[in-house]
């Protein structure tokens, strides 16, 4: 897919962080722009779990900003982030399994019936929108079951339903696909196209580098807490990649 | 991200089936249990009898329908029989101190819910674990009780509109039935069809995600433990009412019956699963096991054990069923 230049949803400039004489990540900036699925990859320990939390709100910089459209933004918390339009879905997943998919989607900010002053549960309206969501992300996902009888991919596509339903633009999926089978990751990696689709984007961190050749549209590659190359996955190679990884330097690129 | 081991799909979703009608099961149990005493003691299905056992069971009910719901939290609260006595005692002399009657009763409920709000504080924004507080404040409590009262009942003349409350009846229901089943029918439309009841059961499966979907658990908590008290406390007020004194003993055990009848209507002592109507279940199978095994002259000893077998049972269905779903 090809990104017309426009202004980017999320700009980072010059992100480090240090830990005790530590340093994570240092001078890391790029952006991220709407309709656009950028992939973060590198060895352990080079600093996308940190990145990762920066941008959802769990960790602060110790230096550098970050731009949301334009404006700085300042995000103390994961709920600064959601507020800003971020979403995060951990490996672990949020979901409650003894609720069902639209009690998922909905948890927190359930629909009321209007005669009822919004005191009582519409269960109906918010199933027949949990399942406008999810037929556009994975139909196989069942509505009238708990979702504890879900598969990782269908518990996913419900992660992702609940991320659009709370206005997100900017979903950060941490290894999406580490835990599932190959059908499975063909539903997951669908649902990341669908979501960009809708003009959403995604920062995926993954390791698996097919997945990511598969869906990403640019990859960005950190070594040792900084970012050592930034490329268009159409113009390069998986082996370019790996040596970036493991090298820190990328073959010259035409 | 995550995956739920799908191994076997089919015979899992058999074994939903089997959990989720085991409330038939029960009711089927009930009534198979009817027809065994009812063979042997002609008594027991008369309809004396039975509004006997309902007007027995009531007491131990009202507190089951919202221990359910704090249960379905993963909480437990230890204290509704101390706070039932309470209720009896601070209304009662109330009463005995020249109030009137509705005041009265509302000081004793007052009373109770002032209890739970105490219990809510210390398990929602102390974070003492529930079973530790409410054990701690069923000493309290009835220590309390027992030293206000120096142990004795306050047996009085208490006015006829206090004594309805026990005694009456509407068309032929006693009103502590009256009574419960109105506290069920509360308890399961909030759980089954309010934002509140949808977040108990989402702070009972997992409580870091109710809280990351921005749920006030905190809350959620503290109003769950105040409706406890509340209701513990009109239970005590019904049972004073019926018994015309109160006891400085009432309601003395009655939380270990009150859990087991929850336990036994199915819901999950780890949290996030269970029914009211189950629980209404659960209260109406331990009366009937006891009332017919009084009618048919078995030792209250045996009958003890009988509680406990069925205690028994359940826990271990309740487990074999997480471990199936794993």
């Amino acid at each position: 897919m090809v990104t017309a230049a426009r202004t980017p949803f999320l700009e980072t400039r010059d992100i480090s962080r240090n830990f005790k004489g530590v340093t994570a990540l240092q001078g890391v900036s790029f952006t991220v722009s709407l309709g656009e699925v950028v992939a973060v990859v590198g060895s352990n320990g080079a600093g996308k779990s940190t990145l990762m939390k920066i941008l959802s709100g769990a960790d602060q910089p110790s230096g550098g900003s970050i731009v949301i459209e334009g404006s700085p933004a300042r995000m103390r918390s994961p709920l600064d982030a959601r507020r800003a339009g971020i979403e995060t879905l951990y490996q672990d997943l949020s979901l409650i399994d003894t609720l069902d998919a639209a009690g998922n989607i909905f948890l927190g900010r359930e629909r009321g019936r209007p005669w009822a002053l919004g005191a009582l549960l519409d269960t109906p309206v918010m199933r027949e929108q949990a399942r406008t969501l999810l037929v556009e992300l994975n139909p196989t996902v069942p509505l009238d079951r708990p979702v504890s009888s879900m598969s990782g991919g269908q518990r996913q596509a419900i992660s992702l339903a609940r991320a659009i339903h709370f206005g997100a633009k900017l979903v950060i999926l941490d290894e999406p696909t580490a835990a599932l089978g190959v059908a499975e990751t063909a539903l997951t990696l669908e649902a990341i196209r669908r979501f960009r689709a809708g003009g959403h984007c995604v920062i995926l961190v993954s390791h698996d580098l097919v997945d990511v050749f598969d869906v990403a549209d640019r990859i960005l590659v950190l070594r040792a807490g900084k970012l050592v190359g930034s490329r268009m996955t159409s113009q390069t190679t998986s082996e370019e990649i790996i040596h970036m990884m493991t090298v820190g330097t990328g073959r010259e690129t035409p | 991200m995550t995956t739920t081991l799908t191994q076997n799909p089919d015979s899992r979703r058999a074994l939903t089936q089997i959990m989720r009608s085991r409330q038939l099961l029960l009711l089927l149990l009930i009534l198979i249990w009817c027809v065994v005493i009812a063979v042997n003691q002609p008594r027991f299905l008369t309809i004396e009898n039975l509004i006997n056992v309902s007007d027995q069971a009531a007491i131990l009910a009202i507190p089951a329908a919202v221990m359910t719901l704090i249960i379905i939290s993963a909480g437990i609260d230890l204290s509704v029989g101390s706070v039932l006595a309470l209720g009896g005692f601070v209304s009662a002399s109330a009463l005995v101190a020249g109030i009137p009657t509705i005041p009265a009763i509302l000081l004793g409920i007052i009373a109770g819910a002032f209890i739970g709000t105490a219990n809510g504080t210390g398990i929602a924004y102390f974070g003492i674990p529930a079973l530790i507080l409410t054990l701690a404040m069923l000493y309290i409590v009835r220590g309390g009780v027992l030293f206000l009262s120096k142990g004795e009942t306050i047996a009085s003349d208490f006015p006829d509109l206090y004594r309805y409350l026990g005694t009456g009846d509407l068309l032929g229901t006693p009103i502590p039935v009256l009574l419960s089943i109105l506290v069920f029918l509360a308890c399961g439309l909030v759980l089954r069809q309010t934002r509140f009841g949808r977040h108990v059961i989402a702070i009972g499966t997992n409580e870091d995600v109710a809280r990351r979907a921005g749920i006030n658990v905190r809350r959620v908590k503290l109003l769950l433990y105040t409706a406890c008290g509340a209701v513990a406390a009109l239970s005590g007020v019904i049972l004073a009412a019926k018994l015309n004194a109160a006891t400085t003993n009432a309601g003395y055990g009655s939380e270990l019956d009150v859990i087991a009848a929850v336990i036994i209507g199915g819901t999950s002592l780890f949290g996030g699963r269970g029914t009211i109507i189950g629980t209404a279940l659960g209260v109406i199978f331990l009366a009937l096991v006891r009332n017919g095994l009084n009618l048919m002259g078995v030792s209250p000893f045996l009958q003890i054990f009988t509680v406990g077998l069925l205690l028994f049972i359940s826990a271990m269905a309740d487990v074999i069923y997480l471990r199936m779903q794993k």
